[in-house]
């Protein structure tokens, strides 16, 4: 994982910078935007390789934030993160173009696992898949 | 009245659902917290930190605690979503489960294990999910309110036909089944189940082979 860029987009300060902090500590390169508007407004000149995204936050939502992404840099893989997970809201992140939707909180092992693969671009039933041929 | 009741429960619920959001984001906040602790802790070394058992331990109680809050407000959200819609179908199965997780403080102080047996299928019923699990908690109520001694109950999911059932049973038989059945038989969380079952469509009875309530409910069919 060494260098991998990861941006963190969430308004729950604490929360997000210890999470940053934690990734740092293994070798992740990260940053944070603490609301929708502050992610776009670096995303040109700090395009990550993987987007950690809230969905509920002050301003821009995080689908939203997902679907300007999408279309400004569609090679950057967004994962969701958030304590309002309705079904609803995975199934619009998904067909947006979201990599996965997970719940806070997060067990950092699940976390990292999820960016390692969204950084090699492979979902989970693409690898449940190729480990059952 | 109904409309009334059916409005309150769901501001009730709407407020209930916020908090519960919020309550996760300060557990996640706590969890991270005790991590990035625990991982400085795991870069000073084996011999770096005079009291580094204690600190795991009490850090291992911090993430138990952690998970175990979690557990609880995933619950409690569920349930502050349950006013959402006045009928829906729900799964008999993630109701009791539910309610065992709920009820488990009430049970506890009068001294009485709660489990859940879900059914291996999802068994889906066409109902008021709020009186569903008022149903199942006066069902309980009545039950270990007569339960001088404690013990253990389950919530026992199953499809017998075209019908769901949940039995409540004691998990032992009472000493003396025909004094617990009157008792239970007399308690006014009896007389409210009844008349959240009739108000359901739904049946009931006493089983006296395991001394329990039997709930029934006509199957969903999608």
């Amino acid at each position: 994982v060494s260098g991998l860029k990861v941006m963190l987009v969430d308004d729950e300060e604490e929360f997000v910078k210890t999470l940053a902090e934690r990734l740092d500590i293994r070798g992740f390169k990260t940053w944070v935007a603490l609301n929708g508007e502050r992610a776009l407004e670096i995303l040109p000149e700090s395009i990550p390789d993987v987007m950690v995204l809230d969905l509920k936050m002050p301003g821009i939502d995080g689908l939203e934030v997902l679907r300007r992404v999408k279309r400004r840099a569609p090679q950057v893989q967004v994962i969701i993160l958030t304590g309002h997970g309705s079904e609803g809201d995975r199934e619009a992140a998904l067909r947006l173009g979201a990599f996965e939707h997970l719940q806070k909180p997060i067990d950092m092992a699940t976390l990292i696992e999820t960016i390692k693969r969204a950084h090699a671009g492979v979902s989970k039933e693409s690898e449940q898949e190729g480990r059952s041929l | 009245v109904k409309d009334v009741d059916t409005r309150e429960a769901a501001f009730i619920g709407r407020i209930t659902a916020g908090i519960t959001h919020e309550m996760k984001n300060v557990l996640a906040i706590i969890r991270e917290s005790a991590g990035l602790m625990e991982d400085l802790l795991s870069m000073t070394g084996d011999t770096g930190f005079p009291h580094r058992e204690r600190f795991v331990r009490a850090m291992g109680t911090i993430q138990a605690q952690v998970e175990r809050g979690i557990d609880l407000s995933t619950r409690l959200n569920r349930l502050a979503h349950s006013p959402d819609a006045p009928l829906a179908v729900i799964d008999l199965n993630q109701t009791v489960s539910q309610m065992a997780l709920l009820a488990e403080r009430f049970a506890r102080l009068r001294g009485v294990r709660l489990t859940a047996a879900p059914h291996p299928e999802a068994i889906r019923v066409s109902t008021s999910p709020v009186r569903v699990q008022m149903a199942l908690l006066a069902g309980l109520e009545s039950m270990w309110n007569s339960m001088a001694g404690g013990g253990g109950l389950t919530l026992c999911v199953s499809r017998i036909g075209a019908e769901a059932e949940v039995a409540i049973r004691c998990d032992e038989a009472p000493a003396e089944p025909e004094e617990f059945e009157k008792s239970v038989s007399a308690a006014p969380e009896r007389k409210m189940l009844e008349e959240i079952l009739a108000d359901l469509g739904g049946k009931l009875r006493w089983d006296s082979s395991f001394c329990g309530h039997l709930l029934r409910f006509q199957e969903h069919v999608s």
